[in-house]
């Protein structure tokens, strides 16, 4: 409706012709059939791209068991001035307003995520000095479980604190990987750009729309455009927030059944499966 | 029978009776623990059990070196079961030497159960086709008042 008000006082102005009225609903009626197609076709190649996004971004795996910091993730990006310490009430980092300005577009744009398996040993202290380290390394806490706590570091300091974590216990698994996401993030610019003119353009045809019909036809192709836009534009904010925070979480947790029947080997050794504080501490 | 053969005869008479006639090892109990029945923990796999009256309990269990493995091999295979499969905190792992000389692994483990934290010790000790364990452990409130006390009972074991 802002749109239509917008279309009436431009009608009242009176500026334009009948016939260049009617040039515009057809070229509009041109737009509206490109942008459709813009539309649909920004959709599938954005699904087409969410796809391919795991397959074909350099995943860099760096898991190793040593610890050892591999190079990949040593030229993270500069720290973000919008990673405030949070409190710990668990919720999401705050995204600076602009944080698609707050990033250097030029090179790879790297999204860094480390998955630690701790032992269980003295959880709840491991957990607190866990959560004490990251929020000096201006971090925050996103989730907060019995055996898992997940934090999230700026990226420069990303390194550094994988090292502090991987201090505070006996770290039995750790993954590591580095995902480039400057291809998606740059074609989601050039489609924000493209997207941006048109919209400028159908504007000016809804201030040239010379009777209700036609403003409203206009009208529900700008909403279409405006939708789209809104859609990558937080997309784009989402990539911009992860590649300027790097998450990391920490799981204190036993191994399943299935997971040692895939991942190591079962000694043919009865007594192996009894020695244990279990078995050891039941004197009854 | 001069006085002399006798006296040895009576000292390895009391020997045997005091570790065990069966038994291929010793190991002195430290103090503040007491020896539970040992037919009761042949039956659960120990060899010797002995135990504080807060809870610290010691005990040794003696295996078949069967497929034969040495001592990296068993360290490897404990440590994999203890710290990858159950999630024990290994905080130590050191070289300790038997009585009788033979040289083995102390492995120190950390573990919580049910929120409260837990030591668990093992040492292996390899002896020709029989495997040596010897087992602590306790809540760590009462097990660190004691452990050095436990690590000087493991270094008086002995094969026999």
């Amino acid at each position: 409706m802002r749109l239509f008000a917008r279309w009436r006082r431009a009608c009242a102005r009176r500026r334009v012709s009948v016939g260049l009225a009617m040039a515009a609903l057809v070229a509009c009626s041109g737009c509206s059939s490109s942008a459709e197609y813009a539309a649909t076709s920004s959709v599938a190649r954005e699904e087409s791209y969410g796809g391919e996004a795991t397959a074909y971004a350099p995943a860099i795996d760096v898991a190793d068991a040593d610890g050892a910091p591999a190079a990949q993730y040593a030229q993270a990006p500069e720290p973000s001035p919008a990673a405030p310490p949070g409190g710990p009430s668990g919720g999401t980092p705050q995204t600076p307003r602009q944080a698609t300005d707050a990033i250097d577009t030029s090179g790879p744009l790297l999204v860094y995520t480390a998955n630690l398996g701790m032992s269980v040993y003295r959880v709840d202290e491991v957990r607190a000095n866990v959560i004490a380290a990251i929020r000096e390394l201006g971090g925050v806490l996103t989730v907060e479980t019995g055996n898992q706590v997940t934090v999230r570091v700026p990226a420069a300091r990303f390194d550094e604190a994988l090292t502090r974590i991987q201090a505070l216990g006996d770290v039995v698994s750790r993954h590591v990987q580095a995902q480039d996401v400057g291809e998606e993030f740059r074609d989601l610019t050039i489609r924000i750009e493209t997207l941006e003119a048109m919209r400028r353009r159908v504007e000016r045809l809804l201030d040239q729309a010379q009777n209700v019909q036609a403003a409203l036809e206009v009208e529900q192709h700008l909403e279409r455009i405006i939708m789209q836009l809104e859609q990558l534009k937080g997309r784009q904010r989402f990539l911009a927030n992860q590649v300027m925070l790097s998450t990391i979480t920490v799981t204190f947790q036993e191994r399943q059944v299935e997971d040692i029947a895939r991942g190591i080997f079962e000694l043919p050794f009865d007594w192996i499966r009894q020695i244990g504080l279990t078995n050891l501490m039941r004197l009854r | 029978m001069n006085s002399g053969t006798i006296a040895r005869l009576a000292a390895l008479l009391s020997a045997l009776a005091l570790h065990g006639c069966g038994a291929a090892f010793s190991m002195d109990l430290p103090r503040r623990f007491v020896a539970l029945d040992e037919d009761e923990q042949e039956l659960r796999g120990y060899a010797m059990r002995g135990t504080t009256a807060d809870g610290v309990v010691l005990a040794v269990r003696e295996v078949e070196n069967e497929p034969e493995g040495d001592l990296v091999f068993y360290q490897e295979a404990i440590t994999l079961e203890m710290r990858d499969r159950r999630g024990y905190a290994l905080l130590d792992d050191a070289e300790i030497r038997a009585a009788s000389g033979e040289t083995g692994r102390l492995l120190r483990f950390g573990h919580d159960e049910e929120g409260e934290a837990y030591r668990y010790w093992m040492a292996i000790f390899v002896a020709g086709d029989r495997l040596f364990l010897v087992e602590a452990g306790g809540a760590e409130t009462v097990f660190a008042p004691v452990e050095s006390d436990v690590e000087a009972a493991i270094r008086t074991f002995r094969v026999r």
